[in-house]
C-alpha cells in the first residue's frame, strides 16, 4: 500500500518525463492522422488511480507495466511485430508496446474476412502456385509457418516485403507491405520440408531456403532408409527477389546440393560479412531411426556427437559459380552439385556443440553466434578469423563429403555460459546480446566482446529474467539488423501452462513483453495467442511502414498490383453471356451492388468482376454468395474476380459481409439459377 | 529476485555445471571410440540424474500446493525420471557385456528423459514461485 502511493506519487513526474518523447514520437508516428487527434499526457493523477490499483491487486511494478504498455484509444503503436503463424498458415500483425492484434495475414490457408481463397481467382491463382509439384494429387490446405522475414535495404528493414515459409510442405510466400497482402507462393520443386527459411541477404537480393529433413532429390523418388547416406541430401536455396517486380524470379535462383544432415536456422552475413550466410544443422551422425526396429529413437541417435556443423556459404561466389553454367536444372530449379560447390569454395563447416539451433550474426556483421540446444553456451565465431582459416586453409578435416571443417579453434572467438538449452539470440544497440534459453525458461542478456562491447564484464551474461514458459524465439526491436533498437524484446514461449483462463486442454502460446531499456529487464506483459504456434518474429519501427490506406486508383487488382482492365466501372456495368458463359460487370458501392440481379441457367460458367469504387478510407465491402462458398473481401479501389460453376439450381442471395452503412443489410442481391430440368 | 527464483537459479547452475563438465569434442561415430562415448554418457547421464532428483527432492518438500498444473508437470517429471532409469539399467547392463554401442545409446536416451525430467521440474517450481 505505501509502495504504491509513493509510486503514485511520483506518476505526475513520470508523466512528465515521458511527455516530450511521447509527444515527439506520436507526432512522428501519427503524421497520418488528422490534426487533433493526439493530445498529450494528463498530469493529474486523480486520486482514484490508487483506489483501483488497490482494488484491482496491482503491485507497483504492475501499474508501471501498465503505464509502459498502455496506448490510449486512437494512438499508435511504436513498433510493429511480424509474427508467424505457425498451423494456422498465416502471419499475424502485433503492435508493440500495446501487444494488440492488427491483421491477420492469409498466407497458406484461406482467410475469409479478407477473402483470401474463399473465392477470389486471384487468390486461388497464387495458392495454385504452391501446390504440389508434378501433378501430385496432394491439396496443401494448411502449413506451419517458421520465419518470418522483412525485405533489408543495407541490412536494415526498409517495411517493403516480407516472407515466411512453410516447413511442412517447403514453401516460401511473398507479402507485399503496400497492402499487407501474399503475392506470390513458391514450391520448393526437389525437397518437401524446409526450415532455415525465411531469410534474407542485405539488400534482399535472395531469400535463403534450406532443407530440414533430407530426401531424396526429388522428394517424391523413393530410396529406402538403408540408402540415407547415398542418396538421402538437402538443399541450400537462394530465391532471387525481384524488388521491382516484388516476386521471387526462379529462372535467377539456385541451389546448393547438401548433405544429409539436417540444415536448421540460418542468417545472413552483413557488413564485413555481407556475401556470406550461415545456416547450422544437425544429425551429423546420419542416424536413421527406427524405434519400432530396435534402433535408437532419432531424438537419441542425432545426439550421439558432441557436435554438429555449423555451415558457411560464400552466396556471393557461388552466384557466380550458377552464372556461369555450372548449376544443373533439375524440375526447373538449378543446383550446384555439392562437389562442384566444395571445389569452388562455396561451403564450408565450423564444427558446433551439441545438437545447435539459432544462428545470428551481430549487427556489425563479425560475430557469428550459434547455440546447441543440449550445451550449455552460446559460441560465438570470429568472421575474420573464419577468412582467415579459409584463406590458410586451416582445416581439422573434412566429413564424410568432403567438405572442408574449419578448425574449431582457429574460428571460435569465445564461448558463453548461458544455461540450459540456449536457443536464439537477438542485438540490442548497446553491445548485449539476449538468448532465449528453453530449459530454463529465462531469457539471457549478456555482453558481446571487442569490437562491439570492451567493458570489464564482455562476454559474460549479466543478467536473466524468468518467462513463463519454455522460451522458443526471442524477438528485440529490429534486434536482428544492423541496427537495432533496445527498447524491447518478446519472449515467444511454447508453453503458458497457467497464465491465462483454461480453455480447453490445448493452451495458447505466450508472447511475454520484456522492456529491456532500464538496468534491469522488465516484464510488462502475456499476450496470449491462440490460433497456432508462431515461431519466429520480427519486429520493426512503425513509422518504416508505409501501407496504402485505400488502393491507388480505382479498379486496381492486387495480384498484379495495377488496374485490372477487366476491372468494372460506374456505368460500365453490365451483364454478357457468351454461349454457356456469363460473364458479368459489377460496381460495388455503398448500399448496393450493380446489377442487382444476375440469371443464368443450371451449368453455365459464371464470372464476375466486381470493383469496390469506393474512395473513403475503411469503406470495405464484402461479396458472399450463399450457398457457393465464395466470399470475397473488397477494400476501397479493389477489384476482384470470381469464377464458379452454376451447378445449384434455385435462389441464392448475395450480400455484402462488411458493416459497410446504415442501409449495408439491404446491400444485397439474387443470383437467380434457373435449373434445366424442370422439377418432377 | 525472490527466493524461489534464487533457488531456481541454483538448480540451473548446477545442472549447467553438470552439463558443461560433460561438454567435450569427443566424437563417438567412430565404432572404436564407442567404449569412450559409453563411458562419457554414463556420467553425462548419471550426473544430471542426481541434479534431477534433486529438483524431485525439492519439490517433494513443497509439494504442489494443491496447483493442478504443478501436480501434473510432477507427475510427467516422475513419469520421465522413471523412463531415464529403465534406459540406465539397460545401459548398465549392456556396459556389463561390453556392448558400448548399445550401453551408448541407452545412456544418451536415459540422459535425453532426465532433461525432460527436469524442463518439468523447473517449470513446476516456477509456478509454485508465482503461487
Amino acid at each position: 500500500m505505501t509502495r504504491i502511493k509513493r509510486l503514485l506519487a511520483l506518476l505526475p513526474v513520470f508523466l512528465l518525463a515521458i511527455t516530450p518523447v511521447c509527444f515527439t514520437s506520436c507526432k512522428n508516428s501519427g503524421s497520418e492522422k488528422e490534426a487533433g487527434d493526439q493530445g498529450t499526457a494528463a498530469v493529474d493523477i486523480p486520486a482514484s488511480v490508487e483506489e483501483i490499483a488497490v482494488e484491482r491487486g496491482l503491485s507497483p511494478k504492475d501499474v508501471i507495466a501498465a503505464l509502459k504498455t498502455y496506448i490510449p484509444s486512437g494512438k499508435y503503436d511504436d513498433y510493429v511485430m511480424f509474427a508467424s503463424g505457425g498451423h494456422s498458415g498465416q502471419v499475424f500483425v502485433i503492435g508493440v508496446p500495446s501487444m494488440r492484434l492488427l491483421k491477420t495475414i492469409g498466407v497458406f490457408t484461406p482467410e475469409p474476412w479478407q477473402g483470401w481463397a474463399t473465392g477470389s481467382a486471384e487468390s486461388q491463382e497464387i495458392l495454385s502456385e504452391g501446390d504440389m509439384p508434378r501433378g501430385i494429387n496432394k491439396k496443401l490446405t494448411w502449413a506451419d509457418v517458421h520465419h518470418p522475414s522483412l525485405s533489408e535495404t543495407n541490412g536494415d528493414y526498409d517495411g517493403q516485403f516480407l516472407f515466411v515459409n512453410d516447413k511442412a510442405n517447403a514453401r516460401v510466400a511473398v507479402i507485399d507491405l503496400r497492402d499487407f497482402e501474399t503475392k506470390q507462393i513458391i514450391k520448393n520443386p526437389n525437397t518437401i520440408s524446409d526450415h532455415g527459411a525465411s531469410f534474407v541477404t542485405p539488400n534482399t537480393e535472395y531469400v535463403i531456403e534450406t532443407t530440414q529433413y533430407s530426401t531424396p532429390l526429388p522428394f517424391d523418388e523413393y530410396a529406402g532408409m538403408d540408402e540415407y547416406k547415398e542418396k538421402y541430401r538437402g538443399l541450400a536455396t537462394f530465391h532471387k527477389f525481384d524488388r521491382e517486380k516484388g516476386r521471387i524470379d526462379e529462372s535467377q535462383s539456385f541451389s546448393i546440393e547438401l548433405p544429409p544432415y539436417w540444415q536448421d536456422l540460418c542468417d545472413a552475413g552483413k557488413k564485413v560479412s555481407d556475401g556470406w550466410a550461415f545456416c547450422n544443422s544437425i544429425n551429423s551422425e546420419m542416424a536413421t531411426g527406427g524405434i519400432n526396429e530396435g534402433n535408437p529413437p532419432y531424438e537419441a541417435g542425432i545426439s550421439q556427437r558432441e557436435a554438429d556443423y555449423l555451415h558457411v556459404f560464400n552466396w556471393r561466389k557461388a552466384e557466380q559459380v550458377f552464372k556461369e553454367g555450372k548449376a544443373k536444372d533439375l524440375n526447373g530449379q538449378y543446383i550446384i552439385p555439392l562437389d562442384t560447390a566444395i571445389a569452388e569454395g562455396l561451403i564450408y563447416f565450423m564444427t558446433i556443440p551439441k545438437s545447435p539451433h539459432g544462428v545470428d550474426v551481430s549487427p556489425n556483421g563479425n560475430f557469428i553466434v550459434a547455440s546447441g540446444k543440449l550445451d550449455t553456451h552460446a559460441t560465438v565465431y570470429s568472421f575474420e578469423k573464419i577468412m582467415d582459416a579459409i584463406k590458410n586453409n586451416k582445416v581439422e578435416g573434412k566429413d564424410p563429403f568432403g567438405v572442408p571443417i574449419l578448425n574449431f579453434a582457429d574460428v571460435m572467438e569465445k564461448q558463453v555460459e548461458i544455461g540450459l538449452g540456449p536457443l536464439h539470440t537477438q542485438f540490442d544497440n548497446e553491445g548485449n546480446a539476449y538468448t532465449s534459453v528453453f530449459v530454463e525458461s529465462t531469457l539471457a542478456k549478456w555482453k558481446l566482446g571487442p569490437p562491439d562491447y570492451d567493458g570489464p564484464d564482455a562476454w559474460t551474461v549479466v543478467e536473466k529474467i524468468p518467462v513463463q514458459y519454455n522460451i522458443g524465439h526471442v524477438v528485440c526491436a529490429e534486434g536482428d539488423t544492423v541496427a537495432p533498437d533496445g527498447k524491447y524484446c518478446v519472449a515467444l514461449n511454447k508453453w503458458s501452462i497457467d497464465r491465462f483462463l483454461p480453455v480447453g486442454p490445448l493452451h495458447p502460446q505466450n508472447f511475454q513483453l520484456i522492456d529491456i531499456s532500464g538496468k534491469n529487464m522488465q516484464l510488462l506483459y502475456d499476450m496470449p495467442i491462440g490460433v497456432g504456434e508462431p515461431h519466429y518474429v520480427q519486429m520493426v519501427k512503425a513509422d518504416k511502414l508505409k501501407p496504402w490506406l485505400v488502393y491507388p486508383e480505382v479498379g486496381f487488382n492486387p495480384m498484379t498490383m495495377s488496374v485490372d482492365p477487366e476491372a468494372a466501372a460506374i456505368g460500365n456495368e453490365r451483364i454478357v453471356r457468351n454461349g454457356d458463359t456469363v460473364e458479368v460487370w459489377m460496381s460495388v458501392i455503398r448500399s448496393h451492388f450493380n446489377p442487382e440481379h444476375i440469371s443464368v441457367k443450371e451449368g453455365d460458367k459464371v464470372i464476375m468482376h466486381l470493383t469496390n469504387v469506393e474512395r473513403a478510407r475503411d469503406a470495405t465491402h464484402g461479396f458472399a454468395i450463399d450457398g457457393y462458398n465464395v466470399n470475397l473481401s473488397l477494400e476501397p479501389g479493389e477489384s476482384s474476380t470470381v469464377e464458379f460453376t452454376a451447378d445449384k439450381p434455385g435462389v441464392f442471395p448475395f450480400y455484402c459481409t462488411e458493416f459497410c452503412s446504415a442501409l449495408h443489410l439491404e446491400m444485397m442481391g439474387y443470383l437467380l439459377v434457373q435449373p434445366t430440368q424442370p422439377k418432377s | 529476485m525472490n527466493t524461489l527464483n534464487i533457488r531456481i537459479s541454483y538448480v540451473a547452475i548446477v545442472l549447467l555445471g553438470v552439463l558443461c563438465m560433460t561438454a567435450g569434442f569427443s566424437l563417438a561415430a567412430d565404432p572404436s571410440a564407442w567404449k569412450d562415448s559409453a563411458v562419457s554418457w554414463q556420467k553425462q547421464a548419471k550426473d544430471t540424474r542426481v541434479v534431477v532428483v534433486g529438483v524431485a527432492d525439492e519439490l517433494g518438500k513443497t509439494g504442489d500446493k494443491g496447483n493442478a498444473d504443478v501436480k501434473g508437470l510432477i507427475q510427467d517429471a516422475v513419469a520421465w525420471l522413471g523412463e531415464g532409469d529403465k534406459n540406465m539399467a539397460a545401459a548398465d547392463e549392456a556396459m556389463t557385456k561390453e556392448d558400448y554401442e548399445k550401453a551408448t545409446n541407452e545412456y544418451n536416451m536415459a540422459w535425453q528423459y532426465y532433461v525432460k525430467a527436469a524442463t518439468a521440474g523447473l517449470n513446476a517450481k516456477s509456478i509454485l514461485g508465482g503461487l
